[in-house]
């Protein structure tokens, strides 16, 4: 078991050497010299030549990529063009936010998504059913900050039960804490929850079609405990997977929804970086989130053991 | 019924296109054209869905929206398909290339979709070319992969197998019998990223990172709506709107293509 958590986190290692490829080979790519395009139009020549240092930029590009991933490695993102101050330590202070954010989202949506589903799995064709169906297909259509909106206007504006922006950290009291992520993470938890309730449902109707739960409606056992009992944890090995590859789209709504509830996270972070043209820093979000989002799934991956003992590697 | 939502998902977004194409001729009001004087206005029926912070008309610039946003979405949708579905028919005649190619697209593709775009952006700058190309680069990896799999299971189909036994050059195997089968998934899947391209486009601009500041495009009237749509609601409420039932309709001609066209395919989850 050991061996194999360790060779299933081994396999993310070339995913995430592409990922680091990509995300610094796409500052070379662009027509133009690098340096004058993050300096913007407007940049002296002792401005250029400052960002060109600061990239290594008069080296040959693999020496540059190899040295900046062994920084990486390191844990060294680099050092922010605007301000100055190292990359890591930006996203640092602005990860619990999002951290926060996106624990509560993921809580909520597997929280309201698997009982949604098995539920309407259990009666297929009935009101819930047509319900879940139905809100995945305005969910798909209706991008989470836009909901955002929505949600703070009746909630917030509207009835006044919830702040409307904000963010206090859990260090102020957990009651506090809720109050102003709420919002937010439900925005986020919409379209995942629906996703999560559309495979938990199309799961667990499957399972409830095999030879052994038919079997055991023939000996008696009562409905409820087929369902949670016997369907439902074989049920559970393409939920765990959506969970994960939804995680992508989580953490990419995430960025832009905190902008709409003020929140000060990564996504802030990122608006910023973009808007003093700090590519060092968006380079060092879009790394670290995709780390995530590779572990993520490792995670998932690993989690398949637990739930089939048949799934041996 | 089965065709209900390809009827109506259609019908819609006809509509929706002939507001965007007839624009011009529906709204005098030029959607740049400040009014100092007419700041933040509520409906009326001088201005159909009020003005904003600089007295610009919202119901021409949500009309001028349509069209950048359908733009995108369609520019986006077609590019990714065709270049997509090369690399995917490359990638899966080849063994070699193959196992470089899916590497770099399975890398790609661990990159959050709107963090890619984001990356791009900020390398690029702010222009709906740009955003065209951002998004296109971002979902090619998705078409790539699809049209990979269906081509590697084609192949071991006995009517390819005849053909190669017949004679028939690789070249000539991959145009003529296997891209047939290709094409009704790729329809399918590309009204699918006609939609995701739109949100992209309109995320990408909220957060400042689209189109430029000075297009009135969708998300950059909902960013420009951020700090004052408490007071005046009607700035987010109209592009947002418009925004929905736009996806809406182009996610149902999408649902509506697949039943019709590929109908093995599991619904999108």
């Amino acid at each position: 078991m050991l061996s194999y958590m360790v060779r299933r986190l081994l396999t993310a290692v070339p995913v995430m050497g592409v990922v680091a490829l990509v995300v610094f080979s796409l500052l070379y790519l662009t027509p133009g010299d690098p340096a004058q395009v993050l300096a913007g139009d407007t940049a002296t020549p002792e401005q250029i030549a400052q960002i060109r240092a600061a990239l290594g930029l008069d080296e040959h590009a693999p020496l540059r990529f190899a040295r900046w991933l062994w920084h990486v490695v390191q844990g060294d993102l680099g050092v922010s063009i605007f301000s100055g101050e190292p990359v890591t330590h930006m996203i640092g202070q602005r990860l619990a936010p999002t951290f926060s954010l996106l624990l509560l989202a993921v809580i909520i949506s597997v929280g309201i998504g698997v009982p949604f589903g098995v539920a309407a799995a259990a009666r297929p064709g009935s009101w819930l059913d047509w319900a879940l169906t139905t809100f995945t297909t305005l969910g798909f259509s209706l991008p989470a900050f836009i909901a955002g909106y929505g949600l703070a206007f009746l909630f917030a504006t509207t009835l006044k039960w919830l702040p409307v922006q904000g963010f206090v950290p859990l260090s102020e009291g957990p009651a506090l804490w809720l109050r102003n992520l709420i919002l937010p993470a439900v925005t986020l938890s919409l379209v995942y929850a629906a996703i999560i309730g559309r495979v938990t449902r199309a799961s667990v109707v499957d399972v409830l079609s095999e030879d052994y739960i038919r079997t055991a409606r023939a000996k008696g056992i009562a409905p409820r405990v087929i369902l949670f009992r016997h369907a439902l944890k074989n049920a559970a090995v393409p939920v765990v997977t959506i969970i994960g590859i939804g995680a992508a789209t989580l953490i990419g709504s995430a960025v832009i929804t905190e902008n709409v509830f003020a929140i000060p996270g990564v996504g802030r972070l990122t608006v910023d970086a973009i808007l003093h043209r700090d590519y060092p820093v968006i380079q060092g979000v879009v790394l670290m989130l995709s780390a995530a989002y590779v572990l993520v799934n490792v995670a998932v991956d690993l989690s398949y053991t637990f739930l089939d003992p048949r799934i041996r590697y | 019924m089965r065709r209900g939502k390809l009827w109506v998902g259609g019908a819609l977004l006809a509509a929706i296109v002939a507001i965007a194409v007839l624009s011009p001729y529906l709204v005098q009001a030029d959607p740049r054209a400040l009014a100092p004087g007419s700041r933040l206005l509520a409906p009326s029926a001088a201005h159909w869905f009020g003005t904003d912070q600089l007295g610009r008309d919202l119901f021409a610039r949500v009309l001028w929206g349509a069209r950048i946003s359908l733009f995108v979405g369609v520019s986006v949708a077609v590019l990714s398909a065709l270049i997509g579905t090369a690399i995917g028919m490359l990638s899966g005649s080849s063994r070699g290339l193959d196992a470089i190619v899916m590497r770099v697209m399975d890398g790609v593709m661990s990159i959050p979709a709107i963090l890619l775009a984001i990356a791009l952006m900020a390398v690029a700058g702010a222009s709906v070319v740009n955003v065209i190309a951002a998004v296109t680069v971002v979902e090619i990896p998705r078409v790539a992969r699809l049209v990979r799999g269906i081509v590697l299971s084609l192949r071991e189909q006995p009517y390819v197998e005849a053909a190669i036994a017949a004679g028939t050059t690789p070249p000539m195997i991959m145009i003529r019998h296997v891209l047939p089968g290709v094409v009704s998934p790729i329809i399918v899947q590309a009204t699918f990223i006609w939609a995701t391209a739109m949100i992209l486009e309109a995320a990408l601009s909220f957060i400042g990172a689209g189109t430029p500041p000075s297009t009135p495009s969708w998300g950059n009237l909902l960013a420009d709506a951020r700090a004052l749509w408490q007071i005046r609601p009607t700035l987010v409420f109209f592009p947002a709107g418009f925004l929905f039932v736009t996806l809406l309709a182009v996610n149902m001609l999408g649902d509506g293509l697949r039943d019709i066209l590929d109908p093995r395919q599991e619904p999108r989850i």
